[in-house]
């Protein structure tokens, strides 16, 4: 008998039906993608890095090595399980053609090393541990749709052609986010080609389950062993891994949580007016001695049946979205293991989804049971007008859905903008200079400082040199810090907290090393500076994604500072005409020619397209999703909102006909009387999706990296792309549902 | 004649006041006076659909104005039945459907068959049987409420309440739904029913007249038989005029 009700109830209302099951499927599809995507995702990961057997801690070094040292370093402890030392040949990147491209213009550290026998294996895209032939080179995978490349190409590294015969994951350094990049040969190529680049070194360690790498990397700092490169520990490549396509997810998790709150409030709206419609029905049956629960039941038995039609649909639609869009996961991380897993987790989202609006129903249906039969048979109430709140609701929709469209579009320019990369470790300059791995640091660097100086083309220029300085905190413990020191001014970074250090006695500290060292501002740090003690005091606290995320900064002119035992040094420069950026770097490319790859030469804006390329493309596919989203609700619910006014206003609709206004006046009336609240919800939704969403943003950012965020917005996009969608497609709404006036008969 | 449903001292609001009456099994009672008069309030009061504010209304022995809301219900639904002026049935649902859905939801869908056969039974007694599979909306007033009398028969009730069952009606359809009252209340159906037609309470065995709130009058008729109709009019037009109406 309910199914027959049901059948019947759809039969005769099939535009309310069809917009709540929209709203059921879009709720669940939404909440399923999240799901499915980030299961797979951590899935993947989990799975890449447990077959490829990832490294716990990575030193990476050049120059002299002392293995003996290393090994008995290892022996001596007893949370090590194992330890390697992978060669990795770091080759110029002008020296690299794939498929006929050159690498030049790449950012990334490409470089060669051939397959580890106990741990960090490198794998193929079966996940199977890889075993180049004499010859042949397998490239690493981010590349293949990065240059259109295919098996059997041809990869040429000085005059030296190898043949790809395939492409590999590698654990550590496949997100687009790790600056360096390994090919993979066989042993005899690698020993061929290891006079064409510069020899360094992975120092790696496999940590005992349970055991504290932080603890294992402070030992490891204080043995005094290889260090003069960043130090990676197997959380931060996790991260690193989990970041582009995390952010994505992000993002569609922000969109589903909206999208459930739309979906709550329009199902909201049509049940109440639903219930207004069954209120004869409802008090009937209260008269007849069915109780309050009971007649919940009859019409909540619709609802169950709309909301799994919707919650089967929106699995499938979940199913279907999260192949293309994990297409680019697939390809770097692999498929994740057994996936039984992720598919329950999604099914138990989409049910706990549809469960909240069920239950949502189920609390307005409860107003049945406060419904007294005698007031409804006796008819001593009116029927309520819901009228105004048809034009509020649409003022509702119309802010949640701009939201919608505005976070991810602003995410996404402010990841795309250049001034982005001050939240993130780098100063925002035209160009970076990087020197590294050479004797020589210090002399390289004044060189190039004394010929910048004296270029006419340069508008600013700082000099930054890093070192290793033993840190003594407030509690007495003992860590090596990574410190830069430079003047901070010159090029700021955005800080999370507080201030860059301007004076002597200032120390600013990256999020990461903050929440590590536990040290906030105004604590106090010891440095040791070549055998003096200093005391600093924490002024600043930024975001950094550079060398492993844990560095401080010091203020001081490197030139003074003789005694700072310089690890690399990084000269930011901006030019008075950034458009001369191209031919600046090749002027200086070219001088530092004789260094090799010990000097390398960055344009920010390539270097930012490198590290969050994928990211912001990622990160466009949400936006597009949003935006598909939330255009599809703007026309349901304005075209059912107006289409209910309609309804509500019948006979004064008639009433005009039978006077001889024209339907299309009527009609217009419509687009009139909306129109403000349109506009409002519009201006509303612009406001809410800058400083709500900067800070839901700031959350999500916060977590993956990049803290003290603040929007770098696009005009044309959000002041007239976003509100111009939005208005056009609630306008075309407006006038799709007021065709419901031409069906109304004149009143006789 | 045992006694019923007995009204002892009945008050609401300002609508009703001090009322006492006591309803015999089998007997056909209607309830008449003007609008406003509080006749249709009485009726909700006494059949425990709406609360009270003094006096007792006892149904077989029950006395229903101290029974919980729930009980009142489980009381509604299992010994009395309901017919209302507009015929609020379940739209979704064709004529038999809405015959048999309090019967269902009381007895279980195990016994729907039994049901489904009463009901089909009783739209043939009652001659609509060839509305049966008809959604609501597609038959004529006489026949929908003649469904809803049939309705609230399902469950076999002691006694009918019925608030200005033809109140809605043409002529025609409303001399059938009457018919088809007589013809429940000589099964042995006692039923109280609020009018405004003289019409249908010339055909009831006692009417009792309302004004104010207060019950001003009662005028025995004794069972209807369709000769004395033209006697019977007579006197419930003149006791009528004895009220003003």
């Amino acid at each position: 008998m309910y199914l027959k009700m049901i059948k019947n109830n759809i039969k005769k209302n099939k535009l309310v039906t069809v917009a709540t099951v929209i709203f059921m499927t879009v709720s669940a599809a939404f909440m399923g993608l999240t799901v499915l995507l980030s299961g797979n995702l951590l899935d993947s990961i989990d799975n890449l890095m447990s077959e490829a057997k990832t490294c716990d801690f990575l030193q990476m070094h050049s120059g002299e090595l002392d293995m003996e040292e290393l090994e008995a370093f290892a022996d001596s402890r007893d949370d090590v399980e194992d330890m390697l030392v992978a060669d990795f040949l770091n080759i110029e990147n002008s020296s690299i053609t794939l498929n006929g491209i050159s690498l030049s213009d790449s950012t990334q550290d490409n470089g060669l090393c051939v397959q580890n026998e106990s741990f960090d294996h490198l794998l193929g895209t079966d996940n199977e541990i890889l075993h180049p032939s004499e010859g042949t080179v397998y490239v690493p995978v981010c590349y293949k749709s990065e240059y259109d490349l295919s098996e059997g190409q041809i990869m040429q590294i000085g005059n030296v052609t190898l043949t790809i015969e395939g492409f590999l994951r590698d654990s550590q350094m496949n997100s687009m986010m790790a600056s360096s990049k390994r090919f993979l040969v066989s042993p005899e190529d690698y020993e061929k080609l290891e006079n064409i680049g510069s020899q360094e070194y992975l120092i790696e360690f496999l940590i005992k389950d349970g055991c504290d790498i932080n603890g294992f990397a402070t030992a490891y700092a204080d043995a005094g062993l290889p260090c003069n490169g960043p130090t990676i520990t197997a959380p931060l490549i996790r991260t690193m891994n989990a970041l582009s396509d995390g952010m994505m997810i992000l993002i569609i998790f922000l969109v589903s949580i909206v999208v459930l709150l739309i979906s709550l409030i329009c199902i909201r709206y049509i049940v109440l007016t639903g219930m207004e419609k069954d209120r004869k029905e409802a008090g009937m049956l209260k008269a007849l001695g069915l109780r309050g629960k009971d007649i919940r039941k009859v019409f909540i038995a619709k609802y169950i049946f709309l909301s799994l039609s919707g919650g089967i649909i929106g699995a499938v639609i979940a199913y279907i979205i999260s192949k293309p869009l994990g297409i680019q996961m697939r390809e770097l991380y692999g498929a994740s293991g057994d996936n039984s897993g992720t598919f329950l987790a999604s099914m138990l989202g989409i049910f706990v989804t549809e469960s909240i609006i069920l239950l949502s129903i189920n609390k307005h249906l409860k107003k049945h049971d406060r419904l007294s039969a005698v007031e409804v048979i006796s008819d001593r109430r009116k029927n309520t007008a819901r009228k105004k709140d048809s034009l509020i609701w649409i003022t509702g929709i119309m802010v949640a859905s701009v939201f919608l469209c505005l976070v991810p579009v602003n995410i996404s320019t402010t990841i795309g903008s250049e001034r982005f990369v001050s939240y993130m470790g780098v100063g925002q300059s035209n160009i970076r200079m990087d020197v590294r791995q050479c004797d020589d640091i210090e002399g390289v660097s004044d060189r190039l400082i004394g010929k910048i100086s004296s270029d006419p083309d340069v508008d600013m220029y700082c000099l930054m040199q890093t070192g290793s300085f033993r840190a003594t905190l407030n509690d007495g413990s003992n860590v090596n810090l990574l410190t830069e020191i430079g003047n901070h001014e010159i090029f700021p970074l955005n800080y999370a907290q507080g201030k860059c250090p301007e004076r002597d006695g200032e120390i600013a500290l990256s999020r990461l090393n903050s929440e590590e060292l536990g040290c906030t501002l105004g604590d106090t740090i010891i440095l040791n500076r070549d055998g003096s003690e200093e005391e600093f005091t924490v002024c600043g606290i930024y975001s950094d994604i550079t060398n492993g995320g844990k560095t401080a900064k010091i203020y001081g002119d490197p030139a003074l500072d003789n005694d700072i035992p310089v690890m690399w040094s990084i000269i930011y420069v901006s030019l008075k005409d950034p458009a001369q950026t191209d031919p600046f770097i090749s002027s200086y490319q070219s001088y530092c020619e004789e260094y090799g790859n010990s000097v390398k030469i960055t344009d920010i804006k390539g270097y930012m397209d490198g590290l969050y390329g994928q990211t912001i493309n990622n990160i466009k596919n949400a936006a597009a999703l949003s935006f598909a989203a939330a255009g599809l609700i703007i026309f349901i619910v304005v075209v059912l909102f107006v289409r209910l006014m309609i309804w509500q206003e019948k006979s004064d609709i008639s009433l005009k006909k039978a006077l001889g206004i024209s339907t299309r006046y009527i009609r217009n009336g419509y687009v009139r009387r909306t129109s403000i609240y349109i506009i409002s919800g519009v201006i509303l939704g612009i406001i809410l999706g800058i400083f709500l969403g900067q800070e839901i943003a700031g959350m999500m950012l916060g977590a993956l990296g990049a803290a003290g965020f603040k929007f770098i917005i696009d005009p044309a996009a959000a002041f007239i792309l976003v509100p111009g969608f939005a208005v056009i497609v609630a306008v075309l709404a407006v006038r799709s549902g007021s065709r419901e006036v031409r069906t109304i008969k004149l009143r006789m | 004649m045992q006694e019923l449903l007995k009204v002892e001292s009945l008050c609401k609001d300002n609508i009703l006041n001090n009322i006492g009456f006591t309803v015999y099994e089998g007997e056909m009672i209607a309830i008449m006076g003007p609008s406003g008069s509080g006749k249709s309030t009485l009726l909700y009061c006494v059949s425990g659909m709406d609360k009270t504010d003094g006096g007792k209304v006892f149904l077989g022995g029950t006395e229903l104005t101290s029974l919980s809301e729930e009980e009142k219900s489980e009381l509604r639904l299992n010994r009395m039945g309901f017919i209302f002026q507009q015929m609020n049935v379940l739209a979704d649902l064709n004529v038999i459907d809405n015959i048999m859905f309090t019967s269902v939801y009381a007895k279980g869908k195990k016994n729907e068959k039994k049901i489904r056969e009463k009901a089909t039974g009783l739209l043939n007694e009652f001659g609509i049987s060839d509305i049966a599979d008809h959604m609501t909306n597609e038959v004529s007033g006489g026949q929908l409420q003649r469904a809803c009398i049939l309705r609230s028969l399902m469950m076999d009730p002691e006694i009918l309440f019925a608030d200005e069952p033809t109140g809605a009606l043409n002529q025609r359809a409303a001399a059938t739904v009457i018919d088809a009252f007589l013809k429940i209340n000589r099964s042995g159906v006692t039923i109280l029913m609020v009018t405004h037609d003289s019409k249908v309470a010339l055909k009831c065995d006692r009417v009792l007249y309302i004004l104010d709130g207060e019950l001003r009058g009662e005028l025995n008729l004794g069972k209807y038989t369709p000769e004395k109709e033209e006697e019977r009019q007579q006197t419930i037009n003149t006791w009528l005029n004895s009220f003003g109406w």
